[in-house]
């Protein structure tokens, strides 16, 4: 077939097409059905031109244009769903706690590792009392602490912002250094508890132990929580390299990243509660004894929503739940 | 150029990956590299760099204003505290809702697609912007520039590419999806020449690019059809005493043209 002829009778189709291709940009729910049932049909056809202009014409000009053509076509039509605000509640109610009790033991491998930073943090101070200035982490209200000098928590309120911001940061860090075979993971992990066990033990020397707890139990019930599942995300992705199983490693880091990426946006969103915690409860004037109470009925909404929420799932009026008609299948015999 | 063309791989497999779509035919996508997309931040970073500095002026004038308790400094604080989240939050909004682009990508042409060709969706969004906290601290540039398709650690983690949308060529192709007009002196094929079956599309489309330059200079002209006419008679496996070798090499290429083009076209 001559160029031209293979230009000219298949130019109004291509142009149609552009013509879509630009008309959609951001989606193609700019189109009316009937536009969509088109933009298939021009779609396929343009690509049947496509692999005939490879043959035919592989070096020309038009080859590049028919591909250019289709390429963006094609991302258009092949794309994940959209997000769609609906879908939150089910997440939290169902999706995050789920992938949280799937995960549970590389959970348990970051709240090891900061059970370990504390107890050699507390052991640090223990053993050189002399040195515990420059052991706990720099900051006015810490050193204050360590000295012995601090007798109120200054109210914070006006920092809470920032608290919240630099925690989500940090959650964010924790799940995608898992990169790099969980070795930045574990530093952070093991960092975060080396400061409580420092401050912790600093400040049992120093008697003031119930100014120091009382301040920190009520938002840290949540926000070690959350530091310790992001660092759990993170030893997914670290997993998922170490040991892909039967996919490519490039695979497994994709596949594992996708779903650990709803637990560390999902919990660091926790970082906002626990941020108006921090900086509206924890400096306050309440008696610790009021405080200690708060922290612990955080803790037990927290865990008892991550282990007990979205057990039975809920099939969704009209909808049909895959999830759930997977999770039955085995049990279902034949009769 | 044309000379090039004769023994060159297609323009797209030189730098990009392939996708083949459930129809079976292969896309061809050209990776951006490292470069176009330092560029590319370069730009987004400046517009939020000036969005944020008049922002934090504002905010400043108006705590210190308001609250005279809450001093301006503690305003930039926060200020400050969030901009991490701000720039990250920017890339993955901007990524998300346009079909991967932000405004330094469409200043420089750029993409993000799915390493499937498929746009990318709010997760690939969030977690390649998220592994920017990795990336910046350096490991992202050398990545980039010993990996293949210029993939940063947050691509590799939300399996997608970065590709260029207008290159020289597609821009080039965009503009005129038609043939090249071709100049002949005469439309006369001539006697049938020996081997014009070991020829085929790939060189039919150098003579077609060649003798679509009205621009050349006559010398430089002569020159690289003397140049083709001596590639393509050793393709055509003449022998050196072919009488062929001997003719003006532009009249040569001209009716090499027009037979190629006719047995494509029955």
């Amino acid at each position: 077939m001559r160029l031209d002829s293979f230009i000219g009778s298949r130019q109004p189709r291509w142009s149609e097409l552009d013509a879509s291709v630009k008309k959609t940009r951001g989606g193609l729910r700019n189109l009316e059905a009937d536009q969509l049932e088109r933009f298939g049909s021009l779609y396929r056809q343009t690509q049947s031109d496509l692999a005939l202009a490879r043959r035919d014409f592989p070096d020309d000009t038009i080859t590049v244009y028919l591909n250019t053509l289709c390429a963006r076509a094609h991302s258009l039509l092949y794309r994940g769903d959209p997000p769609r605000l609906s879908s939150i509640p089910l997440f939290f109610m169902e999706g995050l706690p789920r992938t949280f009790r799937s995960s549970l033991r590389f959970f348990g491998l970051a709240v090891a590792v900061v059970i370990a930073g504390t107890v050699a943090g507390w052991l640090a101070v223990d053993l050189r009392p002399d040195l515990r200035i420059s052991l706990v982490p720099s900051g006015s209200l810490f050193n204050e602490l360590a000295c012995g000098t601090a007798t109120t928590v200054p109210p914070y309120a006006a920092i809470s912002g920032f608290v919240i911001s630099n925690n989500i940061r940090v959650a964010f860090l924790l799940f995608v250094s898992g990169i790099t075979l969980g070795l930045l993971t574990t530093f952070s992990l093991f960092y975060n508890g080396w400061m409580l066990g420092t401050l912790g033990a600093a400040v049992h020397l120093n008697h003031c132990d119930a100014l120091f707890w009382s301040y920190i139990v009520p938002h840290g019930a949540i926000e070690l929580s959350v530091i310790m599942i992001a660092g759990g995300a993170g030893y997914m992705i670290a997993a998922a390299i170490l040991r892909p199983g039967l996919r490519s490693r490039g695979d497994a880091l994709v596949t594992i990243a996708l779903q650990a990426r709803g637990l560390a946006l999902g919990v660091a969103s926790l970082l906002v509660v626990a941020g108006i915690f921090e900086g509206f409860v924890s400096p306050s004037q309440l008696s610790p004894g009021v405080k200690y109470a708060i922290g612990a009925i955080n803790f037990v909404w927290l865990y008892s929503w991550l282990f007990l929420a979205g057990r039975h799932p809920r099939v969704a009026k009209g909808r049909l739940n895959l999830d759930a008609a997977l999770d039955h299948a085995p049990n279902a015999q034949p009769t | 150029m044309v000379l090039r063309m004769l023994g060159a791989r297609p323009v797209l497999d030189r730098d990009g990956f392939t996708v083949t779509t459930p129809d079976n035919v292969d896309l061809g996508f050209p990776t951006a590299g490292l470069g176009t997309r330092m560029a590319a931040a370069i730009v987004d970073h400046l517009v939020l760099g000036i969005v944020y500095f008049v922002a934090i002026i504002l905010v400043s004038v108006i705590a210190s204003d308001w609250f005279p308790g809450l001093a301006g400094e503690s305003a930039l604080l926060v200020m400050v505290g969030f901009s991490s989240l701000v720039l990250l939050g920017y890339f993955a909004l901007s990524e998300a809702m346009t079909g991967g682009r932000t405004l330094g990508k469409m200043a420089c042409g750029l993409r993000v697609v799915r390493s499937d060709g498929g746009a990318i969706g709010f997760s690939e969004a969030i977690v390649r912007n998220a592994a920017r906290l990795v990336d910046y601290i350096g490991i992202g540039p050398v990545l980039m520039f010993f990996h293949p398709q210029s993939r940063r650690i947050g691509d590799l983690m939300a399996g997608t590419v970065v590709v260029r949308e207008r290159s020289a060529v597609s821009k080039m192709a965009w503009a005129t999806p038609s043939a090249l007009p071709v100049f002949l002196r005469s439309t006369d094929p001539g006697p049938t020449i020996t081997g014009v079956d070991r020829l085929g599309g790939r060189e039919l489309g150098a003579l077609r690019t060649f003798l679509s330059r009205l621009d050349l200079h006559p010398v430089q002209k002569n020159r690289v059809a003397g140049q083709l006419a001596v590639r393509l008679c050793d393709l055509l496996g003449l022998p050196p005493d072919a009488s062929e070798r001997s003719e003006p090499p532009e009249n040569f290429l001209e009716r090499l043209f027009l037979q190629l083009d006719h047995r494509q076209g029955t």
